[in-house]
């Protein structure tokens, strides 16, 4: 089993997007670690951390740990919405999407907008790389934490 | 204009250009620091939001302020309101008798017609915050577009004396003050001088959004600025995007 360090603030982090988003358990993986954050039954929340993937199984008490592949919140690569609002992937409705699936992405490029309260908030890329799925569709409500794109 | 007033703003004044948030933008992504003005008496190329056009006669406010609020994007949302309420402030000021309302987050109705519009477009969140915020405002002086019925103008509402140059002076006034006690005491003191001018409390109101129409009682504003509509089950339904209608008019 490999040396795992817990970093405070990336389960700070969680336990707050819990708590925002009224999810029980959120997953963050990177590397070759991986952190689970739930919500135990008695409303406080509590962490597990686990050296990813051998030793999931080992946990503790959270179930059917879902592959990452298939949680879209849970990849490095998500891309989550930083508010409550109405998600928009071109510029104006008449224009082309600011990205599609495949495209090359640099550090800080626009992938859609956010608008809350009349505010337009681009969303940028937080990383160089490849657009691999856009999980949201154009014009439509996202919240706090939502994951909106994987780009790795 | 007082010093704090002074202090505050730096004025770019152009003649005429294609969007002053277009400039505001470029002018925010150099550096700019907050307080930075960009004015213009024509654009070529006004906009609202999502591309909706925005007609730019000579006569009238075409400005864009560069701001750079701390907090989160969802908090600094709420600078919709704060414009509202001085823009609302202003006009209110200079044509007394006129029944001034706001619709939910920043349009100014005079006698339930538009005025002036806002458009807001935040940097690029990097870490959840925001780098700055471009607050662009068009307010009908002098003309209002000629196709619409439901929009008007200060001088078509009586106040045949303002100028363009003297309202944006009054704009500044109201408005650092208004961000100010924004920033100092937070959003509360806000929202209750909002609601206590909102349009239609307690009415029938539609929100269409892209894919979706809600009819509801329009409940009133969250203390995150979300509209709060409250649906025909008696259950409350935060709304943060969409276009509000009235029930009825009046």
């Amino acid at each position: 089993m490999g040396k795992f360090t817990i970093d405070p603030d990336v389960i700070r982090d969680l336990a707050a997007l819990l708590d925002e988003t009224n999810l029980t358990e959120i997953e963050w993986e990177e590397d070759d670690q991986r952190v689970r954050v739930s919500r135990g039954g008695g409303g406080g929340t509590h962490v597990v951390a686990v050296p990813s993937p051998a030793a999931a199984v080992a946990a503790g008490p959270v179930s059917d740990p879902a592959p990452a592949a298939d949680d879209p919140a849970g990849h490095p690569g998500a891309v989550k919405s930083p508010m409550v609002g109405t998600a928009y992937l071109s510029p104006e409705p008449s224009a082309p999407s600011f990205v599609s699936v495949g495209d090359r992405v640099s550090l800080g490029q626009t992938l859609l907008i956010v608008e809350a309260m009349k505010t337009m908030n681009p969303i940028a890329a937080p990383r160089a790389g490849t657009v691999t799925q856009i999980l949201i569709d154009d014009s439509t409500p996202v919240e706090f934490g939502e994951p909106l794109m994987i780009v790795e | 204009m007082s010093k704090i007033v002074a202090d505050f703003f730096i004025r770019h004044a152009l003649d005429q250009t294609r969007s002053t948030n277009d400039i505001a933008r470029e002018l925010a992504e150099m550096g700019a620091p907050e307080g930075m003005l960009v004015t213009a008496r024509r654009q070529t190329a006004g906009r609202g939001r999502r591309g909706n056009a925005w007609e730019s006669t000579e006569g009238n406010v075409f400005l864009s302020l560069v701001l750079r609020p701390q907090g989160s994007a969802q908090v600094a949302a709420q600078v919709s309101f704060v414009m509202a309420n001085a823009v609302r402030e202003l006009v209110a000021h200079r044509i007394p008798g006129v029944p001034i309302q706001l619709k939910w987050p920043n349009d100014v109705l005079c006698d339930g017609k538009k005025i002036s519009g806002i458009l807001l477009e935040a940097g690029a969140p990097s870490d959840g915050g925001i780098a700055w915020l471009i607050a662009g405002l068009g307010i009908n002086v002098s003309t209002k577009p000629a196709s619409r019925t439901d929009a008007t103008a200060l001088h078509y509402e009586g106040d045949t004396r303002s100028d363009a140059d003297t309202v944006i002076a009054d704009f500044c006034e109201r408005f650092l003050s208004w961000y100010e006690k924004w920033q100092l005491d937070g959003f509360e003191a806000v929202r209750t001088a909002w609601l206590a001018h909102a349009h239609g409390l307690a009415r029938p109101i539609q929100i269409r959004l892209p894919h979706e129409i809600i009819d509801a009682i329009f409940d009133g504003v969250d203390e995150t600025g979300a509209l709060l509509a409250r649906l025909a089950d008696g259950s409350l339904r935060k709304v943060t995007g969409g276009e509000v209608y009235f029930g009825s008019p009046g």
